[in-house]
């Protein structure tokens, strides 16, 4: 149900079994689940029903690095349903591949098996209302066209919001801002709760799970294990570190005749990426490449510079062979940063509203960030010149001349790392089952944990992985005598 | 009028039409690529007081001495650079027009690096007790003439003012000396600055070191400005993070044995003066910051490195060679931290051969260091430097006089290089580089592992092409020697790059 104040739980003398902090795909998809499965939760979001200003100040903090992300305020939303208030719905899952190291030199391997992943694809595809995904067409011997899938986009606010309302096993509380914890004996006794009316509560339950987001996790725990003195997260040495997004360029222009063998999707693109064998050959990481066409003003442009520098002659010239040029045609690219430990979030000197340390989050590109597409687009040419179907004119900076484009998209608002999974403590923040090492019920759910990146979209991921966390939570607390019943997943809407 | 005379006339139209064509499309391109005040040229300045000449005899004649050069002909060295420093500088306070080839950056700021790459090495000479520099026009405070120039370049309201560094920026790099010029000398002209000047100062150096910066040595820089400012007291822990952030970024570049890659150029010689140099000033500055690793690695490296010193120089390669005299940089700093691998007396008998070699040739003449290996060679010049890039070639000195404060260098018993003791190869596995040496004749050579399969190229001169490019341009076009400079299979003492004879 849906409880105004803590104050009013505190009334009710009321015992969760597990606090989650943080209504959005992870936190929502959790609470949703453990509810089903008959346990007691108590959700926390910091945010209120709906977007205000003042809460999302909150997030406000300074970026360093560059080229520079949207600004932190903007590309998060602090509300319930988390910043699936405002996704764009695309999905994919990682590759296996993903999953695994795959240059020398660049930790990028999860602790867990891709079946782990794999085995909660389906419920996740229902959750977020997707069809199964086909698999990969290969496209010569180094590339595959890859499908995506696109949500309606689900809103985790509307889809579990009158559950929780109904529910009598879960509590939802809305402007309650977690602002640290109290520690014993290697275990959270208690959340500390900044309620919307100003009152620090203290929140007990047996399992804590924070899914407050890709960098509020971080900055949270940051803070709240200073004010601990270290007893929070006894191992830091990873946290905060090697935070991640997924580069989005545009890489230039590409000329297709009419025989090509894609088949454009739903929202009128195709994607290329290179396959697990091309990725541990060429030494580089995942990649997305993704070719849709331009805008009207970009395609009569590059009628101008490229090989339609006179269409009309252009056309007759490939009708001759029998063949149409399709132009306007934009080659863009997303791809999978090398996690780097300088790229992380740490506690600001500004602090917010409430008196916490605001975020300052340092992300660099470097060479390696340049080399993925590089390599990628090149095999892309490659082949198209092989088949005779086509040729890329590559943006300068893709070929070294200058920086990244500052004025590009940059990133897709995709916050990864920071609280990364590992079974060395030194190297990650949380276990294999995203329990914070050295703390006995302290659990991170969502991209936070991600050790790498692929090139995939997150939320899937999210949610996949919040439904795994789902599982081992219930499963740890029938360990610990709680009653409970079978872990579901159920959506209320089908797929 | 008859067809032949006709076509004649098209044909001379035509060409007329050409030549304007050309003339046209000439002017344009030298308004669109004009280096900002490429044209102007300062005159080069004999130095009275202690004049060239005198100073590559200092130098020379004392070359194959055993128990070294002691302090004098270093002492001249200072004289005649400071006095060189004073003239150049004029009636400027915070600037120094020094002859030479120009940089790509502009007059204005080859004219800041004139002051900011003396900096330092005049805030090292000044110690606790030196300070009048004798000129033609009489004796000058050095501690006010520097404190001038820092009040008047941090100051938004001068007309000298610096400018806030962008990012990016040469001014980023400038600033690095800047603050270390000013902790050096921490103890004269901190006290000469009001508050308002040292806000100003300080002000200025917070906002170089928050800029993005280039990968490679650039990433130190702020680290440096900000560890400075943090020595002063004007820190923020957001400014100690950003610099944390861009030191841990440097560290990516570390390939082992004490070698950082110079992205993306490679292995050379800026490890030496570029790399170690400023983790050697950081640690100086901040014990604290990391300093069980940067000396470790600095021991690492120094004790390959002394190798390749000789009395017949170093055997050169890679970019900014003007920089040669900065070669023996990182020894003289292990001979302060890591005395073990390189005792002073080594590091300053590799100061004395380096020096008294390149020196004679005309290394320093006109109160500047030249732009080449040996006396000026635009060959061997790097687009980004200009008439004052090449005072790096002192860092070699800077460190001299800082560790000259703790035990007296100048005077300390010369110990023999390895080359004068007797004959070696000894490879580092992080570059790929193999150093041979040869006591009978005391050369040197450097084997790149990965160029054995390479022809030696030779260098490319300066020739009518990039005169004319330069003059289309008003930009600097100086020849691509990168092959010479990286790819060759051996460089050795015996066949410098550049033929280095004696000038008389």
């Amino acid at each position: 149900m849906l409880v105004d104040s803590l104050g009013a739980l505190d009334a009710r003398s009321r015992r969760h079994e597990v606090c989650v902090i943080g209504s959005g795909p992870a936190g929502a998809t959790i609470a949703h689940a453990l509810g089903q499965a008959g346990l007691s939760v108590l959700l926390l979001e910091a945010g209120e029903e709906s977007w205000n200003e003042a809460s999302q100040a909150v997030y406000e903090g300074d970026f360093y690095g560059g080229p520079p992300l949207l600004p932190m305020s903007v590309s998060r939303l602090r509300q319930f349903g988390g910043s699936s208030n405002h996704w764009g719905g695309w999905c994919r899952p990682l590759d296996p591949v993903d999953l695994d190291n795959k240059v020398d030199g660049i930790d990028a391997a999860w602790p867990i098996e891709p079946a782990e992943l794999e085995r909660w694809l389906e419920p996740a595809l229902r959750i977020l209302q997707l069809p199964e995904f086909p698999s990969p067409v290969e496209f010569g011997d180094s590339l595959r066209q890859v499908p995506f899938g696109y949500s309606p986009p689900v809103n985790f606010a509307t889809l579990y919001g009158e559950d929780f309302r109904r529910s009598e096993r879960v509590d939802l509380a809305l402007g309650c801002y977690v602002t640290g914890f109290d520690v014993e004996a290697g275990r959270v006794v208690h959340a500390r709760v900044r309620d919307r009316d100003g009152a620090e509560r203290l929140v007990a339950a047996r399992r804590f799970v924070l899914c407050a987001g890709g960098i509020e996790n971080s900055r949270l725990l940051l803070w709240a294990n200073r004010q601990s003195g270290g007893r929070l997260v006894p191992e830091p040495a990873a946290l905060g570190r090697y935070w991640m997004e997924h580069p989005h360029f545009t890489l230039g222009h590409i000329l297709l005749e009419d025989d090509f063998p894609f088949e454009f999707d739903s929202h009128g693109a195709v994607f290329i990426a290179p396959t697990a064998a091309t990725i541990r050959e060429h030494r580089i990481l995942n990649c997305g490449l993704r070719i849709h066409p331009a805008k009207e003003g970009v395609a009569r442009e590059l009628v101008t510079q490229l090989a339609c520098v006179a269409p009309a002659l252009g056309e007759k010239v490939f009708r001759r062979l029998g063949k149409r040029l399709v132009c306007g045609l934009l080659l863009r690219a997303s791809w999978e940063q090398p996690p780097r430990a300088h790229n992380r979030i740490v506690l600001s000197d500004r602090v917010d509203a409430f008196g916490i340390p605001r975020t300052d989050l340092h992300w660099y590109l470097d060479d390696f960030d340049r080399r993925t597409p590089q390599v990628a687009v090149e095999l892309l040419a490659g082949e198209l010149a092989a088949r005779g179907i086509g040729r890329i004119r590559l943006d300068p900076w893709v070929e070294g001349a200058g920086g990244f484009p500052p004025d590009d998209e940059i990133g897709g608002n995709h916050h990864m790392g920071g609280t990364r999974m590992s079974d060395d403590p030194r190297r990650g923040v949380v276990d294999a089952d995203c329990r914070v090492h050295g703390i006995g019920n302290l659990y991170i759910g969502g991209s936070s944990v991600f050790p790498s990146a692929g090139f995939a979209n997150p939320t899937l991921t999210i949610v996949q992985l919040a439904l795994r966390l789902s599982e081992h939570l219930a499963a740890s607390l029938a360990r610990d005598g709680e009653q409970h019943g079978t872990l579901r997943i159920e959506t209320g809407r089908p797929a | 009028m008859s067809l032949r005379r006709w076509l004649l006339g098209l044909l001379v139209l035509g060409m007329v039409g050409f030549v304007v064509l050309v003339v046209a499309a000439g002017l344009f391109l030298r308004q669109k690529n004009q280096v900002e005040g490429f044209g102007v040229r300062a005159e080069p300045l004999a130095m009275a007081i202690q004049p060239g000449g005198e100073l590559r005899r200092a130098f020379a004649s004392a070359a194959s001495e055993a128990e070294g050069l002691g302090r004098e002909p270093y002492e001249a060295a200072a004289a005649h650079l400071l006095e060189g420093f004073l003239a150049y500088r004029g009636d400027h306070r915070a600037r120094a027009y020094y002859p030479g080839e120009p940089s790509g950056n502009g007059r204005e700021v080859d004219a800041v690096e004139g002051f900011s790459r003396v900096f330092p090495f005049a805030a090292a000479w000044l110690g606790e007790t030196n300070d009048i520099v004798e000129t033609a026009d009489g004796p000058v405070s050095l501690a006010e003439a520097l404190r001038d120039g820092l009040v008047a370049g941090t100051d938004p309201a001068h007309p000298e003012y610096w400018g806030e560094a962008g990012e990016f920026d040469q001014r980023i790099v400038e600033a690095s000396d800047i603050a270390l010029g000013l902790w050096l000398a921490r103890e004269r002209l901190w006290p000469m600055l009001d508050e308002a000047q040292r806000a100003r100062v300080l002000d200025w150096l917070r906002e170089a070191s928050r800029q993005q910066v280039h990968q490679g040595v650039w990433l130190l820089y702020p680290v440096l400005i900000e560890r400075v400012v943090d020595s002063f007291g004007g820190s923020t822990g957001q400014s100690t993070m950003r610099v944390r952030t861009a030191y841990e970024r440097f560290e990516m570049q570390y390939r082992g044995d004490g070698w950082y890659a110079d992205v993306p150029k490679g292995f050379d010689y800026y490890n030496a003066w570029g790399m170690h140099y400023a983790l050697f000033w950081i640690d100086q500055i901040d014990p604290q910051w990391d300093r069980e690793r940067i000396r470790a690695r600095l021991a690492e490296f120094a004790g390959f490195y002394k190798h390749l010193f000789g009395p017949h120089g170093v055997p050169l390669m890679g970019h900014s060679l003007c920089y040669r005299l900065a070669a023996p940089a990182p020894l003289l700093a292990a001979s302060l931290v890591a005395p073990a691998e390189v005792s002073p007396g080594e590091a300053m008998r590799a100061l004395d051969a380096t020096w008294s070699y390149y020196v004679p040739r005309g290394a320093i003449d006109q109160g500047r260091v030249t732009q080449g290996v040996c006396a000026d060679d635009p060959a061997l010049l790097d687009g980004y430097s200009g008439p004052a890039s090449c005072f790096w070639s002192l860092r070699s000195l800077i460190v001299a006089y800082h560790a000259d404060r703790q035990q007296a260098m100048f005077e300390v018993q010369r110990e023999p290089l390895p080359v004068e003791r007797g004959d070696f190869s000894v490879h580092a596995q992080a570059p790929g580089w193999r150093v041979e040496g040869t006591r009978a004749d005391a050369h040197v050579r450097l084997l790149i592992d990965a160029n054995q399969d390479n022809a030696s190229t030779p260098i490319r001169r300066s020739g009518w092409r990039e005169s004319l490019k330069e003059w289309l341009m008003q930009a600097p076009r100086r020849p691509d020697n990168a092959d010479a400079l990286y790819r060759r299979p051996v460089y050795s003492t015996a066949e410098p790059l550049s033929a280095c004879e004696i000038v008389r």
